[in-house]
């Protein structure tokens, strides 16, 4: 999708005709930067996409039901027709569309409503004629999915969310759109219900020992259902409280009265999970050493008996050893058994002596003995090492569970001091952030509870559908029943696991890209994950000991947006795999990234970093900023890159404004116009 | 899976192994569901009003 321009007509602040045409993109010049006041319509321009291409605002939008500039309506008489709209301009995989969206309405008393639009869309033929479309709705799904659109259209201030809330269904989701995966979920929402129909079809024909199977397999999936909605919800819940625990704790930290014991609870709660971490490695390895090699100290007492064995056997002659050999020649030569029996050769005594002497004569069975002996005693030895290595894990696991309690005990102490002292509202912050902390604690028993619960669940369907399979019934209707029940279920289970294994794939294709983009642009050494809940991760190091990095606003937008970068690469590939990757239509292409307020009140150097990676994120950028957040270092990363300019000039009407200007290209723009006779915003190219 | 199989390939494998009716199960399943998916925007009245007219024509 190449935006091409944008025209607003009356459209909120923006009075009368106003145009983008954007930097058309590529690898060269790819960024238009629209600069705007507070409140000048940067955010009106950023809503007027996801208006005209879906029909939404987003939620910050204030009084969405006034879309005609308020002076337009204040101009236009009683009964008079009035109209606002929008209309964009683009291209997407060599097809030129134009999308326009409007209302039009008769001035009442009431004031601005919420009105339907009427939408437009038309595609340029080969001869160069427009031609409407009048199934849009798909057209544009297919064109840019909205659920995908979010992450191209947004408020940089706010992509951070996508590290810090629980964005992961938006992001698996978004995965599933760009595969055209939805055919596939809805299968799996609906089969179920055809299932139970057979079920109870199965049930109407009597007691069978296939319809009580298909109960109770029903019964089972029902369950697991629940459990995976509980599943869900808590997640949800978990990740929300995580988020409201970390920004109480900053307000205590800020707070003067607490801020010297919450940074003591912040040590405590490092050394906290610092030792919780030791405790997890040592019961791994202390496991690892059970598990592979406990059972050598069972033969720790072999190599005493071996030599038992073997010294009695030689004392009693019997080993093959020479001085038997010896012993047997000296018998021979004698001529007398140690029966006393006489011995002359070729006679039967004689010749049974003389067997015993080639039984004898086994060197190499001497030398297994050596070699059994050898082996015997390095197990015995290692048997020595196995307990060592154990007593060092216990010592280990009863160091880091002392620190561990000690940590447990102090953080007890800080909360309960910090439930005491500071004014009441810091109090009030204290047992909130308890109540929340408690919460989460719940919540994290319960989620392991439904883990286990879960995969019990799994194995009793598993033992039903394979009992089931094998009921067969002499009733010819229970038996089609039957066959339906198992092969309803066959199919729901290949679905899903289609589905998981589809997704699996993209995730791991998309964290392989967050963390190669974020290499590129970030300026701390922590490496990002999309790990296979689809939570956005950053970790310092990459190894088993990694730590999740500090978190910190520049940071967050960093990995968001690096995710927004690894989408747009992934949706560009996507579209070049072609019908060979996907499954439904032709989602993916080159997107563009229109991001409102991208530098925040971030320090230089995360602007820096940010307007540095911004222009190769993807083939087309549309910046809408603040004269203030873009200057300096950001205008000097984005300047080689900007192929088109605007200024948002705002008029208005409050006298105690001042007026701004705007210095771009050698000549002074009109940024804020006071004592206006009404409030508008006007577009202005920079040439 | 590495990056020679796509997702596609990965899905098909799955298919392949079912038994021909559960295969036959799921083709039909996935198309009914896709036709579906070009009523997603229609309010639920309208669907059932088309429903109920193409039963109709049906019986």
């Amino acid at each position: 999708m190449k935006l091409l321009s944008l025209e607003l007509e009356n459209f909120r602040q923006f009075v009368g005709q106003q145009r983008i045409d954007f930097a058309p993109g590529g690898e060269d010049r790819n960024v238009t930067l629209v600069y705007g006041s507070n409140g000048a319509g940067k955010t009106t321009l950023l809503n007027a996409f996801t208006w005209l291409l879906y029909g939404t605002l987003s939620t910050d939008v204030e009084q969405p039901e006034r879309l005609v500039t308020d002076a337009i309506w204040k101009q236009t008489s009683l009964g008079e027709t009035v109209s606002c709209g929008a209309t964009l301009r683009f291209e997407h995989n060599g097809t030129q569309y134009r999308l326009r969206r409007w209302i039009s309405t008769i001035k009442g008393n009431s004031g601005q409503q919420i009105i339907e639009p009427e939408v437009a869309l038309s595609s340029a033929g080969d001869d160069g004629a427009w031609r409407a479309i009048e199934s849009y709705s798909d057209t544009l799904d297919l064109v840019l999915p909205k659920r995908l659109a979010q992450f191209f259209f947004f408020n940089g201030e706010r992509i951070e969310h996508l590290v810090q809330r629980e964005p992961y269904e938006d992001i698996q989701t978004a995965i599933k759109t760009l595969l055209g995966l939805e055919q596939y979920e809805r299968a799996i929402e609906h089969l179920p219900a055809v299932e139970n129909t057979f079920v109870a079809e199965l049930r109407k024909l009597g007691n069978s020992r296939a319809g009580e199977l298909a109960n109770q397999l029903k019964t089972e999936k029902e369950r697991q259902t629940s459990l995976q909605a509980e599943q869900t919800r808590l997640r949800g819940e978990v990740a929300h409280l995580k988020g409201e625990a970390e920004k109480l704790d900053q307000l205590l930290r800020q707070h003067e009265a607490t801020a010297q014991l919450q940074a003591r609870r912040d040590e405590q709660r490092r050394a906290l999970s610092d030792a919780e971490l030791r405790l997890r490695q040592a019961r791994r390895a202390r496991a690892e050493v059970l598990t592979r090699k406990a059972y050598r100290i069972w033969l720790a007492d072999l190599v005493p008996k071996l030599e038992g064995l073997h010294g009695g056997l030689r004392e009693r002659g019997e080993p093959p050893t020479p001085l038997k050999r010896q012993f047997v020649d000296e018998r021979l030569k004698a001529g007398v058994c140690i029966c006393g029996t006489p011995l002359h050769p070729g006679e039967e005594p004689y010749m049974n002596v003389e067997k015993w002497r080639h039984r004898a004569d086994h060197a190499e069975l001497e030398g297994t003995w050596l070699q059994l002996m050898s082996q015997a005693r390095k197990l015995g030895e290692e048997a020595g090492d196995i307990t060592a290595s154990l007593r060092q894990h216990n010592a280990e696991i009863a160091g880091a569970s002392e620190v561990s309690r000690k940590a447990a005990e102090t953080l007890n102490e800080v909360a309960a001091q910090l439930q005491k002292v500071g004014p009441e509202d810091a109090q009030e912050l204290e047992r909130r952030r308890n109540e929340v902390r408690d919460q989460i604690r719940n919540d994290e028993f319960r989620l392991r509870d439904i883990d286990r619960e879960l995969d019990a669940v799994a194995s009793a369907i598993k033992n039903f559908d394979d009992k089931l399979k094998q009921a067969h019934s002499e009733d010819a209707k229970v038996e089609i029943l039957r066959r339906r029940v198992a092969v309803t279920s066959a199919a729901t289970k290949a679905i899903e696991r289609m589905l998981d294994t589809a997704s699996e794939s993209v995730r791991q294709r998309l964290d392989s890209r967050v963390r190669s983009v974020h290499s590129r642009i970030t300026i701390k050494p922590f490496v990002p994950e999309l790990n296979r809940k689809f939570e956005l991760r950053l970790w310092r190091g990459d190894g088993p000991d990694r730590l999740l990095a500090p978190k910190s606003t520049g940071e967050n937008q960093l990995l968001s947006l690096s995710f927004v970068g690894a989408l747009a690469q992934l949706c560009k590939e996507q579209a070049e795999r072609g019908s060979g990757a996907q499954f439904v239509g032709r989602v993916g292409g080159h997107y563009p990234i229109v991001m409102d307020a991208a530098f925040g009140n971030l320090d230089n150097n995360y602007r820096e970093a940010i307007a540095r990676a911004l222009p190769g994120m993807t083939s087309q950028v549309i910046v809408l900023t603040s004269k203030a957040q873009a200057d300096g270092v950001v205008s000097r990363e984005l300047a080689p890159h900007i192929g088109a300019e605007y200024v948002i000039c705002v008029h208005t009407t409050k006298p105690d404004a001042h007026p701004e200007s705007i210095s771009l290209r050698g000549q002074e723009w009109d940024y804020v116009v006071p004592v206006s006779d009404y409030d508008s915003a006007q577009l202005r190219k920079v040439i | 899976m590495g990056e020679a199989k796509t997702e596609r390939e990965a899905v098909a494998e799955i298919y392949a192994k079912q038994d021909e009716t559960v295969q036959q199960v799921i083709r039909e399943v996935l198309s009914i569901e896709r036709g579906r998916l070009h009523l997603r925007r229609q309010d639920k009245g309208m669907i059932d009003l088309l429903v109920n007219a193409i039963r109709g024509i049906v019986s």
